[in-house]
């Protein structure tokens, strides 16, 4: 009786053994469990039949049964696993991509090339105190001329041709009566930036009728022209790189002295010479210069208490030294493969 | 300003090369644009002298016998008509190479071997005389090179200074470089041998006005012989860009660009002597100028006028009828002090900008009239033969006294940022020819009379920072803790470019000023306030002529020129302000608010092949203002509502809390050919100012529900005459907070229900605050809807 108990339980367990190494197919694995191991499988027949064995007999059989049972469900499981593995392994084949077709895009949008060099020189300049202010761009013949120390029938005017609208109302040819406009409104400190659209009449591949410029205007107790000079060096260090050297040259405009004009290390070769710079290894890049002292009597500051410097760059010259664009028009023709770039 | 390095030597004794004089020059604020090299690839060009000339006689040429010195006499061959034996000329003999790279040979013209060239002044790359060949000045010298000869090797150096009226002439510069190099100045002379009849005994000057002449003098010189100037003056003017044309105005150029005083010969006998006046035009007065044009004066302008009337325009060019001519032989030459503001105003009214203008507008000292004047006479009657009258009429009504400038050292070092010592600076003035007295505290600074720029304080500052050298000022960084900050406005700017940029769209830039046409193709009837157009009065072009009160034309030229360009597919925004004028003509400065234009042409990802090419239509547009809207924290809606360049049945009006922020639609058809668009285009224009005033502050967090929500599934059939927007507002309304989403996931209208309805299925959420809903309440909150529906709008629910 025991005895032939004992073989029955090793011909099942052997034959399960025998059926987990023959299943192929991960649905087989289901089928083979349920046969053996399941509620009415074999294994569990056997296993319900030990109450019926004398109480001696049990855990010997007991024992038998339960090594049986383990062996199985291990073979079932590692080989279960082993075809799980070769299903997958069949699945990510025929799942493979040709990676190199190109993706499902979605539309990327971008700022103008000029918007992206005003956002630089903002966040420069702000780093550095200066808040970013408005003005109108058109103007009157009195702020954007004769406050500024240029009267009528003045030959600065030939510096900045102009759009007329009526004798005293014209769109503005600089930045600068924003400067004006500022000081009216505040006493000192000012500390200001203000970009913004200019006009002038003037139009080939280096000039566009309307354009950008930036300008800046520092009005405290104690500002000096070495001031001028170190901050609009940290400007140019951070806006072109820590690398770039740069000169002061003397120069004139008629609403600051002393003048100055600010060249850089060309950023195209560093300074060595070539085509952009004109082989003078530098380019200039803004005018600066004290506020004259009739410009801060005009808006009713003590030149003698407040002392400032000024500032104006062209952002399309910026813009067009950093991309390497050769004609201003590409600028204003929003070409949508132009704007790509950016 | 050209100036000669050469000529510069005549003042000061100039050691460096001229590029680095131009570096030392740019340094202390003459702005050096360039060094040109001139009289350059000459070598082999020699002055030869014609010594026999007959006619060819096959052919309309002549045949020159030339003596070119050393090498002996050469046959030479030419076209031209203007040579005579005995005329020096530039030759050119086989084996050279002219400027323009054509190398010289023996060739046979009709027979006869030419053994040369003789040349034009075109031909030498001096002038642009063309028509006959170059007889040169008497004094050349046979068969030397002609380079040499003429004085023709230079450097030109161009300096830009455009506040300093005193280096628009030679002396100008030389004192600045005399200053820089620590040399002396050396003027030439002006000896004068007077002789005859008193200038005086021939004519008076009277001066109207001596706010626009501050000062005239006049001086005579007789028995002169109108020649070709010699080499040297020549040479000197060629340098500097002008053209010789004889001794005599040869001189008044040269005087003018050695000290920047220009002056004026007239023929002395060609003007009714007695008194010379400087005037006003009369009204409709008419003079024959220099160029031989009839000109019509206005009253505002100051001429020279003899009994029989203007004989010059001040400043600006003189008369025909009294221009020196080859047979002039006594000659009153005007030097004098014109008012630069009116002198600028008659130039540009007249269109007439000369070298003199130029020197006027920019400032001429009465101070430097006579020196001028005598250095010119004296040049005269050096090169021309001619004998000086004695005396010189010298109208100068209120003799100009030197500025004084007061000078605070200390104040000068706390502009600069300097610690540069009192005695520093006294040394630099004086380089620069300011007499300098201490007086106490302050120092007066005489400024001589020829730096009409310099009149205060500050001006000596600069004097100073640039004689000490820009390079030597330090570079600090200002103290002061401000905060750097933009406006509200500024920000909402920055935000609105994030969120378009983020819904996938170009940021474009277009002019402000616009083709008033633009208005006609937008189909704008003649009361729509949008052609209210302020009007430049000198555009560039008649498309260029208006300021814009939309950014709409804008945005479609651009469109136009990218499909004209096959670019079909563009997606792009522009932020920007328009100009709105309160009256017209405009007498107050308008309001320039900001707008904002959208613009979809074709499809956002172009042709591809994960899905359908796809044209953006409205509902791409309007996603794209929701999404900005929403970007903004801002609550929108929309009402069908059109615009002349809409589509009737495509357009809307954005409203925010019932105030109008904008429109958008699809572009009228009529609208798309005018612009000659290829494909639909839907376009939107939001006003920033108002988006500005309805934006929320930091808006407060609402509490994510953390109970389950329940989303059920409504397909309605409609008729047709309800909106989405109504049918949407009465499921809200009637649902209740616990209604937490309601979104719209189909639409269908067609074969499969009846035609005057229409079938919209939404999906809603339903959750409620601090528990679970059952499905007992979702029914009855979703009956209420149903019946709601069905009763107020004859909508039923299509149940499964």
């Amino acid at each position: 009786m025991q005895m032939a108990l004992y073989d029955e339980i090793d011909r099942v367990r052997e034959e399960a053994l025998a059926a987990c190494a023959g299943m192929t197919t991960v649905a087989e694995v289901e089928d083979v469990r349920v046969r053996y191991l399941g509620k009415k499988g074999e294994l569990t027949q056997l296993l319900r039949g030990l109450v019926a064995l004398p109480a001696e007999e049990r855990p010997e059989a007991g024992k038998r049964l339960n090594e049986a049972r383990d062996a199985v469900e291990r073979a079932l499981s590692e080989r279960g696993a082993e075809l799980a593995r070769a299903a997958q392994d069949v699945r990510l084949v025929a799942e493979r991509l040709d990676v190199t077709l190109p993706g499902r895009r979605f539309p990327l949008g971008s700022r103008h090339p000029l918007t992206q060099t005003i956002d630089e020189i903002q966040r420069i300049f702000m780093g550095m105190g200066f808040e970013v202010v408005e003005g109108p761009e058109v103007e009157s013949d009195e702020y954007n001329f004769q406050r500024l120390n240029i009267p009528l029938d003045h030959p600065a005017r030939d510096m900045q041709d102009t759009f007329y609208i009526t004798d005293d109302i014209l769109l503005r040819t600089q930045t600068s009566p924003v400067q004006i406009r500022v000081m009216e409104k505040r006493k000192p400190p000012v500390r200001v930036i203000a970009p913004g659209k200019v006009y002038r009449v003037d139009a080939d591949i280096t000039h566009s009728p309307m354009f950008h410029q930036v300008e800046g205007l520092l009005v405290d107790t104690h500002v000096t022209f070495a001031d001028l000079k170190g901050t609009l060096r940290a400007f140019a260090q951070e806006m072109f790189g820590g690398g770039t050297d740069v000169r002061f040259r003397p120069s004139y405009f008629p609403f600051t002295e002393p003048s100055a004009e600010m060249d850089v290390t060309c950023i195209m070769c560093g300074g060595s010479g070539c085509r952009v710079c004109k082989h003078e290894g530098w380019v200039e890049i803004l005018g600066a210069g004290m506020v004259h002292p009739k410009a801060l009597l005009g808006v009713g500051y003590d030149p003698e208490e407040s002392v400032g410097f000024a500032f104006g760059m062209g952002v399309e010259r910026i813009t067009m030294m950093r991309h390497r664009i050769d004609d201003i028009r590409l600028l204003f023709e929003n070409d949508v493969r132009f704007l790509r770039q950016f | 300003m050209r100036v000669s390095y050469r000529w510069l030597q005549d003042y000061v004794d100039v050691d460096i090369d001229a590029h680095e004089l131009a570096k030392r020059l740019t340094a202390v604020g003459l702005t050096v644009e360039g060094v040109a090299s001139i009289g350059e690839g000459l070598e082999g060009i020699r002055v030869g002298r014609i010594v026999e000339s007959s006619p060819h006689p096959d052919a309309e040429l002549r045949i020159c016998r030339v003596d070119v010195g050393g090498s002996g006499i050469h046959t030479i061959l030419s076209g031209a008509t203007n040579v005579q034996t005995g005329d020096l000329v530039p030759v050119a003999l086989p084996g050279t190479r002219l400027p323009g790279g054509h190398l010289v040979q023996v060739v046979d013209m009709k027979g006869i071997r030419s053994e040369g060239v003789m040349l034009s002044e075109s031909e030498v790359g001096v002038g642009t005389d063309h028509t006959g060949i170059w007889i040169l000045p008497r004094e050349a010298g046979l068969g030397s090179d002609l380079a040499d000869a003429l004085g023709l090797r230079d450097q030109v150096i161009e300096i830009e200074a455009y506040n300093r009226a005193d280096c628009l002439g030679m002396i100008g510069v030389a004192r600045e470089v005399a200053a820089l190099l620590g040399r002396s100045l050396q003027l030439p002379p002006t000896p004068l041998v007077e002789s005859g009849e008193r200038i005086e005994e021939r004519i008076q000057v009277r001066i109207d006005d001596p706010g626009l002449c501050s000062r005239y003098t006049a001086r005579r010189i007789q028995g002169v012989r109108v020649a070709p100037s010699v080499l040297w003056m020549q040479a000197r003017l060629r340098a500097a860009g002008m053209r010789p044309i004889n001794n005599l105005v040869d001189v008044t150029n040269f005087v003018m660009l050695e000290i920047g005083q220009p002056l004026h010969a007239f023929d002395a006998n060609r003007l009714r002597e007695g008194l010379i006046q400087v005037r006003l035009a009369g009204e409709g007065e008419r003079i024959r100028t220099l160029d031989g044009e009839d000109r019509e004066l206005r009253p505002d302008m100051l001429v020279i006028a003899d009994a029989a009337g203007a004989v010059a325009i001040a400043g600006v060019m003189g008369g025909l009828e009294t221009e020196v001519m080859d047979k002039t032989n006594d000659v009153l030459l005007e030097s004098a002090a014109f008012r630069g503001a009116s002198v600028r105003r008659t130039s540009r009214a007249l269109g007439l900008r000369s070298e003199a203008s130029m020197r006027f507008e920019k400032g001429v000292s009465s101070e430097g009239v006579a020196w001028a004047s005598n250095r010119a006479a004296s040049l005269m009657q050096q090169l021309a033969g001619g004998t000086v009258a004695p005396g010189m009429v010298d109208a100068y009504p209120a003799p100009s006294k030197p500025v004084v400038v007061h000078l605070r050292s200390g104040r000068v070092n706390r502009i600069l940022g300097t610690q540069i010592k009192f005695e520093e600076m006294k040394a630099m003035l004086e380089r620069l020819h300011f007499d300098v007295t201490p007086a106490g505290d302050v120092i007066q600074v005489a400024v001589p009379y020829f730096r009409q720029d310099v009149d205060s304080e500050i001006d000596l500052a600069e004097e100073i920072a640039r004689m000490h050298g820009y390079d030597n000022i330090a570079a600090t960084i200002p103290g002061g803790s401000p905060r750097g900050q933009k406006s509200e406005r500024m920000r909402l700017q920055d935000r609105t470019k994030d969120l378009l940029v983020g819904c996938g769209l170009r940021e474009c830039i277009t002019y402000s000023f616009i083709s008033p046409k633009s208005y006609d193709r937008l189909r704008l009837p003649p009361e729509d306030v949008r052609r209210r157009l302020i009007r430049l009065r000198n555009p560039l072009a008649e498309d260029l002529s208006v300021l814009r009160t939309t950014l709409v034309p804008g945005v479609l030229e651009t469109l136009a020129r990218n499909a004209h360009r096959q670019q079909d597919d563009a997606f792009l925004f522009e932020l920007g302000a328009v100009y709105l004028p309160d009256e017209l003509p405009l007498h107050r400065l308008p309001v320039e608010p900001l707008r904002c234009a959208i613009a979809l042409m074709g499809s956002a990802s172009g042709r591809n092949w994960h899905e359908r090419r796809r044209d953006a239509d409205f509902f791409d547009l309007k996603g794209v203002v929701e999404g900005l809207l929403e970007g903004l924290r801002l609550q929108g809606t929309f009402v069908a509502e059109t615009q002349p360049f809409l589509h009737p049945g495509r357009a809307a009006a954005i409203l925010v809390d019932g105030r109008r922020l904008g429109w958008l639609g699809e572009l009228h058809p009529e609208v798309l050919s005018a612009y000659d668009l290829p494909r639909r285009v839907q376009v939107a224009e939001l006003d920033m100012e108002a988006v500005l005033s309805a934006t929320p502050g930091v808006t407060e967090y609402a509490a994510i529900g953390r109970h389950p929500a329940v989303v059920r599934d409504l397909a309605l059939l409609s008729p047709k005459e309800w909106t989405g927007a109504e049918i949407a507002a009465v499921i809200q309304e009637v649902g209740g907070p616990v209604v937490r989403d309601t979104s719209l996931f189909d639409v269908y209208e067609g074969d499969r229900i009846p035609p005057d309805k229409r079938s919209l299925a939404y999906s809603i959420t339903y959750q409620a605050e601090g528990r679970t809903l059952t499905d007992d309440e979702v029914g009855a909150v979703e009956g209420r809807i149903r019946t709601a529906l069905q009763e107020r709008m004859q909508i039923s629910v299509r149940d499964k």
